[in-house]
Formats: structure tokens, sequence, C-alpha cells
């Protein structure tokens, strides 16, 4: 029988004292960073998914440093998939490298790549390109992005650009370093739920200059996508590039500045209806008009001459992501104004 | 500020530290120090909402003293009056104006008539009706003379605006919370014990078991409902009884879990509320720190079960009507309320009829079949909360067959997926009569359990911060 008076559970006390709650909590997060560890141990992200297979192939590539006087590209992923190495290097005499990786680690990281290339060669570039598509101008800070390139606790305080991350920012990177499950649940997820533990590198061929080749266009992904870029500008607040953005690209000029080499800003390839989007175009005027600024403080950085380079769906997978052909053309149209600006040098 | 955001764990960390840093002998520096912790974490969502919760506590405050001080019943029943008048025109004017102006003009225009009546349309302050209900418990309590007034302002600014429980509850009572903080409070390792897995459990059940729940309810009623079929209707209808019920006790269990870490106890607010036995014992177990509210504020001074049987069916009908007013300014809320009140008084109808104790003794067999027969009424009450339109409503109603769709398959597989672990511990918790019961495991074995939790967690929380469904109430 159930006594109704005893039918509704309630909270009995359970007694510990100091030392075993102490013991039991060093138990839980001994057990909790333990399985964290294990975890990107017997799963790396460079194996797990493409993003971190990029990040994972570029770094390496950086750190056997940039030819010296050649010409270093760093960006997001419009830049990773746009910017062929190999025809630049034919086109404006300089050996060529591609540290493109994506948008999340906005130019902060991209710089860190760059910076990277750098400390590991024998001498400077000639020539820093700065590809970034429209995007990641409208991209907040991401405290669980920035930890992905492999860069040591705090040295976004010592490395070019420097940027001052903020506390929930560093609170974040320091959670995405010792919690990998937290940081990269979905691939975890799918790793659990559908068994995906793996990606196929030969989906996404990186050459030995560090150009990535999209397999396939995917023009039906291109307008919805699009859409979701007019929704992040629209909720947009602040300056563009915002506070934090700024301080990376200055400290990208100061760097050209301090090293002895020439940086140039260039817009990624984008679609031509997005490109069209009144909101678009004021957006991106911002971006530009921020930009011409700086370079305009500097001898030693430019802003890309010329209208933006547009694509149609056919040759994208997204409004930023170009297939091969069209990443020709791009490349070759960058080094024919490259050439224009007398660059490089 | 959400208990889900990031922002969160890093302000109680920074408030929980200067609150053990004043120690328990500086208690009244402690509360200063939680309340100013309580204003910046209410005024996160919008500054302009402290002038009223503000305005609350100096109201109550003074009316309290007044009331203390004052032997005249006529001034005592004038004060008690002018508070509840203030906290409900508050509530009133930022929560109901505009839906009883929108009713009303809706009303006269089905009669034929072409009205343009004022509305408001302001903000609806987060947390209003918590902390409105829990601030009126104080002046009505001190006009009973169940309670003295305090003559500490900021413990009682604390009572209106303590951070863990001041916008989704528990709704305190003045006579519970006010004495914890007017005086020292003990951090002992047993109640942070309870603590850390009254948190735990809350954040799992929030951000594993509600927000994933919520991803397979929410498209099958937000989205083209009209095509739902066989168990499709049941499958969503499920996924956000799941989803409100470990959204809104995940809450109260983080709220719950805070308040211990700095000593304090609040109410109990859900006591396994999907093994009740029947509608009087559901609400014996869910959101109960409300219904223990209007049942004390608002049923007894209608008369409670004193006078005829059919005053005491209207007053359980009138009760749970304007409970279901009390959770929002929209039809499907009173429509909610009026069919629990329905259903509490068949209950009582059908007892009062056979001459049956609803507190009477049951087998357990006897006692597992009524969990089950009530299953079905508690499922068509969740339908009408959620549903937005009584066209929705009767879609789900008249479509809902057995067929296993795709859709239902996928759906409940996700739901059994993310909630086993949620049956595993109510299951414990319900034999034992113990809610605390997994602090019973040996210390490697509650070890083992918090850390399979957090790592739950880590890989399967919904991480886009998700806002807690009761807010908006």
């Amino acid at each position: 029988m159930t006594d109704p008076a005893n039918r509704l559970a309630s909270e009995a006390e359970h007694a510990v004292d100091a030392r075993r709650l102490a013991a039991m909590l060093a138990l839980v997060l001994a057990m909790t960073l333990g399985a964290n560890a294990l975890a990107i141990r017997l799963s790396p992200v460079s194996e797990r998914k493409h993003d971190g297979r990029i990040v994972r192939a570029k770094w390496d590539l950086a750190s056997q440093g940039v030819p010296a006087g050649g010409i270093a590209v760093t960006g997001d992923s419009s830049g990773n998939f746009a910017v062929v190495a190999e025809i630049l290097e034919n086109e404006l005499g300089r050996p060529t490298r591609n540290y493109c990786t994506y948008g999340r680690v906005l130019a902060t990281g991209a710089g860190w790549f760059l910076d990277r290339a750098i400390e590991r060669a024998d001498g400077p570039p000639s020539l820093a390109l700065v590809v970034l598509g429209s995007r990641t101008y409208a991209l907040p800070p991401d405290g669980f992005a920035f930890p992905q390139v492999p860069i040591g606790f705090g040295a976004w305080r010592t490395r070019a650009p420097r940027v001052p991350l903020t506390p929930v920012e560093t609170f974040q990177f320091a959670a995405a370093r010792l919690l990998p499950l937290y940081a990269q649940h979905k691939s975890f997820e799918l790793g659990i739920t559908k068994g995906r533990w793996s990606i196929d590198p030969s989906v996404l061929p990186i050459t030995e200059r560090g150009d990535s080749i999209l397999p396939r266009a995917y023009p039906d992904g291109v307008a919805p996508f699009a859409d979701k870029v007019l929704a992040e500008i629209a909720s947009l607040e602040g300056p563009v590039p915002s506070e934090r953005e700024r301080e990376a690209l200055s400290g990208l000029v100061r760097d050209a500045e301090a090293r002895g080499y020439d940086v140039v800003f260039v817009d990624g390839p984008i679609w031509s209806g997005l490109a069209a989007r009144p909101e678009h175009v004021a957006f991106l005027g911002r971006a530009h008009a921020y930009l011409e600024l700086l370079c305009a403080s500097s001898d030693r950085a430019w802003r890309l001459p010329g209208p933006l380079q547009t694509f149609e769906p056919a040759e994208m997978e997204n409004p930023y992501h170009l297939t091969r052909p069209a990443a020709e053309r791009f490349s070759a149209e960058l080094a024919r104004r490259l050439e224009t600006l007398g660059l490089p040098r | 500020m959400q208990f889900n955001s990031w922002i969160f764990p890093l302000f109680f960390a920074v408030v929980y530290a200067g609150y053990l840093g004043l120690g328990r002998s500086r208690y009244r520096l402690q509360n200063v120090w939680l309340l100013a912790a309580s204003y910046l974490f209410y005024g996160y969502w919008d500054p302009r909402f402290l002038a009223l919760l503000g305005l609350s506590t100096v109201v109550d405050y003074v009316i309290g003293g007044r009331l203390a001080a004052s032997d005249d019943e006529r001034v005592r029943k004038r004060l008690v009056t002018l508070s509840v008048v203030v906290n409900l025109g508050i509530l009133g004017s930022f929560k109901y104006f505009d839906f009883f102006v929108d009713s009303t003009a809706a009303l006269l225009e089905t009669l034929g008539f072409q009205v343009h009546l004022p509305t408001l349309r302001v903000l609806l302050p987060v947390g209003i009706s918590f902390y409105t209900f829990q601030t009126l418990s104080y002046t009505i309590d001190v006009y009973r003379r169940r309670m003295p007034a305090t003559k500490d302002f900021f413990g009682f600014a604390l009572f209106v605006a303590f951070f863990p429980q001041l916008v989704a509850g528990p709704i305190e009572r003045a006579a519970r919370l006010l004495p914890q903080i007017e005086r020292p409070r003990d951090v002992t390792a047993t109640k942070v014990q309870e603590g850390v897995w009254l948190l735990v459990w809350g954040y799992f059940k929030k951000t594993v078991i509600a927000d994933r729940a919520a991803l397979v309810a929410n498209p099958m009623f937000d989205g083209s409902w009209e095509t739902l079929t066989g168990l499709e209707p049941f499958t969503a209808v499920l996924a956000f009884t799941i989803h409100i019920y470990c959204d809104f006790s995940g809450y109260s269990d983080i709220a719950r879990g805070l308040a211990k870490l700095m000593g304090f106890e609040f109410l109990l607010n859900f006591r396994l509320p999907y093994f009740a036995t029947g509608p009087s014992d559901f609400w014996g177990r869910w959101h109960v720190s409300l219904s223990t509210w209007l049942r004390d504020y608002l049923y007894i001074p209608l008369g409670g079960n004193r006078g005829s049987r059919f005053t005491t069916y209207r007053n359980m009908f009138l009760v749970m009507a304007l409970g279901g007013l009390w959770h929002g300014a929209a039809w499907p809320y009173i429509l909610w309320g009026s069919y629990h009140g329905a259903l509490l008084v068949l209950e009582r109808v059908w007892a009062d009829a056979r001459g049956l104790d609803p507190r009477r003794q049951l087998s357990l067999a006897g006692e597992w079949t009524r969990i089950v027969l009530f299953w079905p009424p508690m499922l068509l009450g969740m339908a009408i909360v959620r549903c937005s339109s009584l066209d929705q409503f009767g879609h789900l109603v008249t479509h809902s067959s057995f067929e296993m769709t795709a859709r239902a398959s996928k759906g409940l597989y996700d739901l059994a997926y993310f909630s086993w672990p949620l049956v595993v511990v109510q299951l414990a918790q319900h034999f034992s009569k113990d809610l605390l019961v997994p602090l019973r495991l040996p210390l490697v074995g509650r070890a083992l359990l918090f850390a399979a939790l957090l790592l739950g967690m880590m890989v399967f929380g919904v991480r886009e911060p998700v806002e807690f469904f009761y807010f908006q109430f």
C-alpha cells in the first residue's frame, strides 16, 4: 500500500563531510578532464572535421615558413577556395603560399597564421594578401573559434596581431582547450550517434602550396546562405568592422611596417546576387571605408582597387566559395590588379 | 542574464567568491552584496525593469511597517488593499491590460461594432508575475499577523529580488525566506553537495532533455501543423510535455542549487508531477510554490471548502482559471487553467458521490493504474496550453491515430534517446521517495554519475541559449 502522506517524494539529508565532498568533486573533475583528453587523443579534430583538417594543414604549412620574398595569402574560406597560389606564382613570379582557413577565426586568426609563417621564415615575404569575404566582417568574435588556431594559451597577447580577449572569451578559450567535447560537440555527437568518426580527405584536396579545391558546385545552397548572411548583417550593431577586428586589421598593418613587407586587403569572391543587394552594398561600404582610412595611414598597406569579383551559382558552393575554374579566373584577375599597384615590389 | 548563458557562470563565480569572502558573521553585508548582484542580474535584461522592482520593494516595505504599527483594522485593511492594488496594478498594466482591451475589441467587432481602443504595447518585464506574488505574500501575511514586519530594508529588498529565483521562482513566502535572510547562513558540505547535484541535474534537464525535446515539438507546433497525422500529434504533445517539465523543473533545480550553495533553502517546486495519480495530486506536485500560493491567498479567502459543495467546486474552478491567467495573458492559458479546474471539480464530484477520501491509501497496482490513467487527460491539458489556436488543437485531436509515420518515429526516437536518464532518475526518486536519491550512491558512483551528466551536457546539450519557457510568465 502507498500511504498518501508518504506518496510525495521529498529531499532526504545525505550527510557528507568536507573531505569526502572535496574528494568527490576532485574525482568528477579528473574524470571529466580525463574523458576529454582521451576523446581528443583518440579522435583528433583534423581527422573528424574538414575545418579541423584545413586548419591543421595550413598551420603545418605556415610552420615551414613563407619563402623569403614570396607572397603569403591569409584570410577566410573565400580566400581558401579562390586563391590559386600557383597562378599568382606564375603571374607575379614569386613563390606563393595560401594560409587561408575559415571565417570564424576572423582577421585575428588569419593574422596568427601569417605571423607563424613569417616567424618560421628566413626573411619576411615581399607581400601579404589578406582575403576576406564580406560575411567575415559581420561575424562576432567567438571564444570557441580562436583556440582552433593552434596557438598557446595567452599567445593572443604576444602574437601579431595582438588582440585583447574579453574575460568571457578567455574563459571560452580555456574551456575549448580543456573541454574539446564541449567545443567540438557537433562532430563528437555525429560520431556517437551516427558513427561518423572520420572524414574522407580526398573529398577536399589541399595542394602543397595550400590551395583547397572544391570538388563541385552547389548552386541550390547559394541563395539560402545569402539570406542567412543578410540576416546577420541586419542584426549587426556597432561599427563595421567591429572594434575587435579593427584592432586586428590595424595590427596587421603595424606588423607589415615593423617587419618590412607590403599588405593588401582583398575582397573575397562573392555571388553577384548578394553583392547587388542594397543592404549588402551599404554594409560592405562601411568596411571598405574603414580599410581605406587604415591604408591611407601607411605606405605599406593597400585595399585592392577595382570592383568586387562576382560569380554565378553554377560555379559556387555558397555565396563565397568557388569551384576551381572560377578560382583560376579570380586569381588571374587578382594578379593583374596587384600588378597595377606595382606589387609585389 | 540567463542561467544557461556564458556570462552567468562568471557572474556567479564572482558573486559566490565575494559572498564566502565576507563570511558568515557579516551576513548583513552578504545581503547587501547579494542585493547588488541581484539588481545587476535583473538589470542585465533591461535596466528599466529595475524601476518596477524597486517600486514594488519600497511600497511593500513601507506598507509592511505601517501594518505592523497600526492596530486599527480599518487602516490595516486599507493598507493591505493598497499593496494589492499597487502590485496587481503593475502586473495588470504590464501583463494584462492589452489582452483585455484586445479581447474586448474582438468581442465588440464580433457583435458588429467597429472600435479602436487604446493599448499600451509595453515590454513585459521578465519574471514580473513571480516577484509580484512573492512580495504580496509579505504584506498579506503581515496583515494576517502571521509574521512580523521586517525592519531590515536591504534584507527585504533581497527577499524581493534574490537572483536565483527572481525571474522564474520558486515563489518564496516571506515567512520562509525572510528569516533565512535575517540570520547567518551555514554553508555546509552537505548543502554544497546537494547544491552541486541540483545544479548538474537542473542544467542537464534544461540543456539536454528540454531543449532537445523542444527541437522535436517546436517545428511540429510552429511549422506546418496542418500536415500532422497518425502518431505525430501525440509525438508533438509528448515532446512538449517533456520540454516544459524539464525546462521549468530544471530552472527550479538550478535556482534551488544556487541557493543551497549559499546556505539558503528554497521551496520544493516539483515533486515528480508525471507520477501524479489524479488532478489534485498533480497540483500537489507541479509548480508547488504557485499552487500553494493560490491555495493560501486565493482559494482559502474565497471560502475554500468551508461552504457548500457547489461553493467548493466553484472556488476550485475559479482558482485554477485564474492560475491559468497568471501564466499568460492569452486565451490558451485561461482555457488550460479552466480545463484543470474542471478536472479537479470532476475528481471531487466523483469522490463526493462515492464517499471516497481523496487521500486514502492505494495499493501499488492501484497507484500505477491511476498514474497511467491520468496521463491522457494530462497530455490533453498540455496540448491546450501549447496550441496557438482552436483550429490547431482541433486538428491535433481529430488527426491522431496509431499510424507510425516516419516523422513520428524520428521524433519518438529522439525523445527516447535523450530522455531515458530522466526516466531512470525519476523512477529511482519515486520508489525511494527521495528526490536526492543519487546522493545515496557511494563516492565513486556519485562522481561517475556527476561526470557522466557533465559529459552528456558537453556533447548533447543544445548550445544556443534557449530562453526558459516560464520566463514569459
